[in-house]
């Protein structure tokens, strides 16, 4: 039974195939709505998990995110990426659940201490270093943390960025600046960070 | 070494700024265009920007943390009956046309596909118990007998489902959620691969038990046909 969608992996998709599934998903079709499913779960999560370390609320809100993909796919206009949208429904998202608890927007700093002892110390030293970033990360006003993370981590334009977060493009610039001098201050010493 | 005159400093300084935001978009590479070209080219003249654009590398490279310990399977499958409640919204398609009527899970199409394949086997059947010769009469005493009834046929009016499976579904597995669902099958598969559900239930609640089962990728209730 071969179907009008791509079942090929998540990386190999395009812009254009996303495209494709959205318009499936919007006449029902299930089998579209789990390929997208599959494909953008574990990039949301792994979004997310800089905003919450719960967990169980990662993966509400990725459920959360996704229902609303299911429901108001033909609202889809393209006039973004489909990765700009989902995105930007799941950070709405999480701003309002981590508003909802009252929860403290901090990050889930790694906890990995005690499993490196009887690695080489070059391998040693890039763990710390490793474990710092994660902790001036989680340190930073969860505004420029997002920033960052889609930029440095999900590879977005300043544009994408702009429109997920809805907000002008100078804005996005600016937390990113303050963001690496922020950086700069919490890491001095174990990485060098100018601006 | 170049004297800079006034009125190249103001122009260098901007270039300095201008680089200095547009540096996290240079590593991640979407930056391009005449941005990437003056970025680049006061990248050549800035040792501060080249230092920090190392930095943000560094950063780019050690920070990324791994997706967390989740079973997508486990996630999908508690969203499931989720997608019963709230159906799509329907507005007009993304890519409308001859594709989307065509997709073979487009339900008007699969219903008449369906209705059609009910006729033919009306049609047929009919062909098959028409009385010939001597049998003509008892044949049709048997036929309006109303105790009359092909083995295995229940009494009463039969629900249909039209249910389609993952391709990869061992034949046990295709067993089981029939089974659990209520009914059985009564024809199938279709050119779509779809397979004929017929029940005494009513089609929307088999459909609604098929549609939880992660193996399901589509059930379509098709109504209530009159039993034999």
């Amino acid at each position: 039974m071969e179907r009008g969608f791509d079942a090929r992996p998540a990386e190999a998709r395009t812009e254009h195939d996303e495209t494709e599934l959205i318009a499936l998903v919007a006449t029902g079709d299930r089998r579209a709505f789990e390929t997208l499913y599959r494909a953008y779960h574990p990039r949301l999560a792994r979004f997310l998990q800089r905003m919450t370390r719960s967990t169980p609320l990662i993966e509400e809100i990725v459920n959360d995110t996704l229902l609303v993909v299911w429901r108001k796919a033909a609202t889809f206009n393209g006039s973004s990426k489909v990765s700009t949208w989902i995105f930007a429904i799941a950070y709405r998202r999480a701003c309002k659940s981590l508003q909802a608890l009252d929860e403290p927007v901090d990050a889930g700093i790694d906890e990995r201490e005690g499993i490196e002892a009887d690695r080489p110390d070059w391998q040693l030293a890039q763990l710390q270093l490793t474990g710092a970033v994660h902790a001036a990360l989680a340190q930073l006003p969860l505004a420029q943390r997002t920033a960052f993370q889609l930029t440095f981590y999900h590879d977005m334009s300043y544009t994408e960025i702009a429109e997920i977060m809805e907000c002008p493009v100078n804005t996005i610039k600016t937390r990113l600046f303050h963001a690496r001098k922020r950086l700069a201050v919490l890491l001095e010493g174990q990485i060098e960070v100018r601006s | 070494m170049t004297r800079l005159s006034d009125q190249d400093t103001p122009d260098i300084e901007a270039a300095h700024r201008e680089a200095q935001d547009l540096l996290p978009w240079l590593v991640n590479g979407r930056l391009d265009g005449a941005e990437l070209q003056r970025v680049q080219a006061h990248l050549d003249t800035c040792a501060t920007c080249r230092a920090d654009l190392d930095t943000l590398y560094t950063l780019q490279d050690v920070a990324d943390l791994p997706p967390p310990d989740l079973d997508v399977d486990k996630a999908f499958a508690r969203l499931l009956p989720q997608l019963d409640a709230a159906a799509p919204v329907h507005a007009a398609p993304v890519i409308p046309g001859w594709r989307t009527r065509l997709a073979a899970n487009d339900a008007r199409w699969l219903r008449a596909a369906v209705g059609l394949q009910f006729c033919a086997i009306i049609v047929l059947g009919t062909l098959l118990v028409r009385p010939a010769g001597d049998t003509q009469m008892a044949a049709q005493v048997a036929v309006q007998d109303d105790a009359y009834r092909v083995l295995g046929a229940e009494a009463g009016a039969d629900s249909i489902v039209a249910v389609t499976f993952k391709p990869d579904t061992p034949e046990h597995e295709l067993r089981r959620i029939v089974t659990a669902s209520g009914a059985r099958i009564v024809g199938g598969p279709t050119v779509t691969g779809a397979w004929m559900l017929g029940s005494a239930q009513a089609p929307a609640d088999v459909a609604a038990r098929l549609r939880t089962e992660s193996a399901v990728t589509l059930a379509e209730p098709l109504g209530v046909q009159a039993g034999p």
